[in-house]
């Protein structure tokens, strides 16, 4: 039997984090729970408790990297990259999309992206508006999908109640992703849009 | 053995780390300004800010370790700025922070912005002793504080508008100089004439400031010269306006001090390095913060974390970013 690696997965892209301590050999989480971008660290001291590991016993961190809530989005990425440096373990990134899309094969994930907008995958990663994604027949997962549930429903998407867990990014599929992929993404967040500051920016002279 | 702190600040657009020893001596102070990123834009744009706090935060914090020959395990405190401040941008230095401080098992220390500007006086050679009065003059903040203790102080008097640096930076916008206007507006007031034209300088009671009627005076005076007089007159301009603010500060300065009864008079924050307010500054005796430690930075942070609680794992772990008090 091959021996337990121990992995912090966490992705907090959404108003709800998830974090979990994953067995990446069987690629099954030791524990795993829900909390907000701002209680990580709390909740994630509370969950090494529950899988009764201490902290040097982790040997990796594998964090989501996006799209999705960018204040949310660096609280997780400097969390994590601070984790991973000081217990001098391995880091490597996951797209939050891929992750949803890992939990519920042939589902279409989606991000909720605020002002109408969602973030999926439509051949790349892209910013879009719901009715701009074709999900006639589909399963549609994530807190994209139950924002805009009215509407997709409408165009014939297939999306399960507000608390199933598919709409969730599983640490476990994280770290499945993560074990799969030879190369990792960079810690740093998809964003996808550029600021507003920047496309409304005209000409400043400079000092 | 003496013990090292880690001080850490993210709350606008400096991304800055330093060590200093439990004695007060700076062993690194690794500041990264984005001053020139958000120039571009006319201001601090708080999205941009945050996303270049993420990309610098873990390289600032490697650079000061290493420049004070210091591993995190070396050090005893790490502190942080909880605010006030941008929250995004304060949320990346305060999660990091977290992080640290949670793998290592060293103690965090939240720490208050303005609190740390006055701990930079704590710093050095000749470190300043409370009791003193302080002018914080900064972007973001002008105070009066008295300081009794090395880890709390009292607000006697604020601004009732902007902020002194804010007024450096609409003055230096309306003569066309540009963002950071602070700096430029210092640079071309050397070439005028301060008493060119007389820019009011409001009196408000108690001991606050406004700096909102020596604004209006300029954008007027700017108004009524034609481009080509504006040119010529910009120098003057520049000087007369630095002048105006300046005394409005001198004056305030000296005005709370005898109220007070302070012996000791001190100047911190971003303000502090207008060559024309350190001059008269220094001509009146009072104590001004070394130029590298007047703008936003961590050794001050590092400083004022020398003198607050520390608190020990999982009693930090739900402290939250404030973007005022
Ligand atoms: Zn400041």
């Amino acid at each position: 039997m091959t021996p337990a690696r121990h992995l912090l997965a966490l992705d907090t892209a959404t108003d709800i984090a998830s974090i979990g301590v994953v067995d990446a050999a069987r690629g099954e989480a030791l524990a795993e729970l829900e909390t907000s971008p701002t209680s990580l660290l709390a909740s994630i001291d509370e969950l090494l408790s529950a899988s009764k590991l201490e902290k040097d016993e982790l040997q990796g961190v594998v964090v989501g990297v996006g799209p999705g809530r960018y204040t949310s989005l660096r609280i997780g990425l400097a969390s994590a990259r601070a984790v991973a440096r000081t217990l001098e373990i391995p880091i490597a990134g996951v797209s939050t999309l891929d992750a949803l899309a890992a939990g519920s094969p042939e589902a279409v994930p989606l991000i909720d992206a605020r002002r109408g907008e969602v973030f999926t995958r439509v051949g790349e990663l892209v910013c879009a508006r719901p009715e701009q994604v074709s999900v006639e027949g589909r399963l549609c997962v994530g807190d994209g999908a139950i924002a805009y549930r009215e509407e997709l429903e409408a165009r014939g998407a297939c999306i399960p109640g507000d608390a199933d867990p598919r709409h969730r990014v599983r640490p476990a599929c994280l770290v499945v992703l993560a074990e799969s992929h030879e190369d990792s993404l960079p810690i740093e967040p998809i964003y996808l849009r550029v600021p507003d500051a920047e496309r409304t920016r005209k000409e400043f002279p400079q000092a | 053995m003496t013990e090292l702190i880690l001080g850490l600040e993210t709350s606008c657009d400096e991304t800055a780390a330093a060590v200093i020893s439990d004695g007060g001596a700076i062993l690194s102070n690794v500041i990264s300004s984005q001053a020139q990123i958000h120039a571009r834009y006319g201001g601090v744009v708080p999205e941009v800010a945050s996303r270049r706090h993420l990309e610098l935060v873990e390289p600032v914090v490697a650079d000061a370790l290493e420049q004070a020959g210091a591993a995190l395990e070396d050090v005893s405190a790490i502190g942080v700025t909880q605010g006030p401040g941008l929250v995004g941008a304060l949320l990346v230095g305060l999660s990091y922070a977290k992080g640290l401080s949670w793998a290592s098992g060293v103690p965090l220390v939240p720490v208050d912005h303005l609190r740390g500007h006055v701990a930079s006086l704590f710093l050095g050679e000749e470190p300043l002793a409370p009791p003193f009065l302080c002018l914080l003059a900064s972007g973001g903040h002008t105070l009066l504080l008295v300081v009794r203790d090395y880890d709390s102080h009292e607000v006697i008097g604020g601004t009732r508008d902007d902020a002194a640096g804010e007024a450096f930076d609409k003055g230096a916008r309306l003569l066309g100089l540009g963002y950071p206007g602070g700096p430029a507006l210092d640079r071309l007031a050397r070439t005028g004439d301060a008493t060119a034209y007389r820019f009011p300088i409001a009196r408000m009671e108690g001991l606050d400031f406004s700096f909102s009627g020596v604004k209006t005076a300029l954008l007027y005076a700017v108004k009524d010269l034609g481009d080509a007089a504006l040119a010529e007159q910009r120098a003057d301009l520049a000087a007369s306006y630095e002048r105006a603010i300046v005394q409005a500060l001198l004056q305030r300065i000296e005005q709370a001090a005898e109220s007070m009864s302070m012996e000791t008079v001190a100047v911190v924050g971003g303000v502090a390095a207008n060559s024309a307010l350190r001059a008269g500054l220094l001509a009146r005796g009072v104590r001004v913060a070394p130029l590298a430690l007047c703008t936003d930075n961590g050794a001050m942070i590092a400083s004022a974390a020398r003198y607050a609680p520390k608190l020990l794992e999982t009693d930090y772990l739900s402290i939250d970013a404030y973007s005022s008090r």
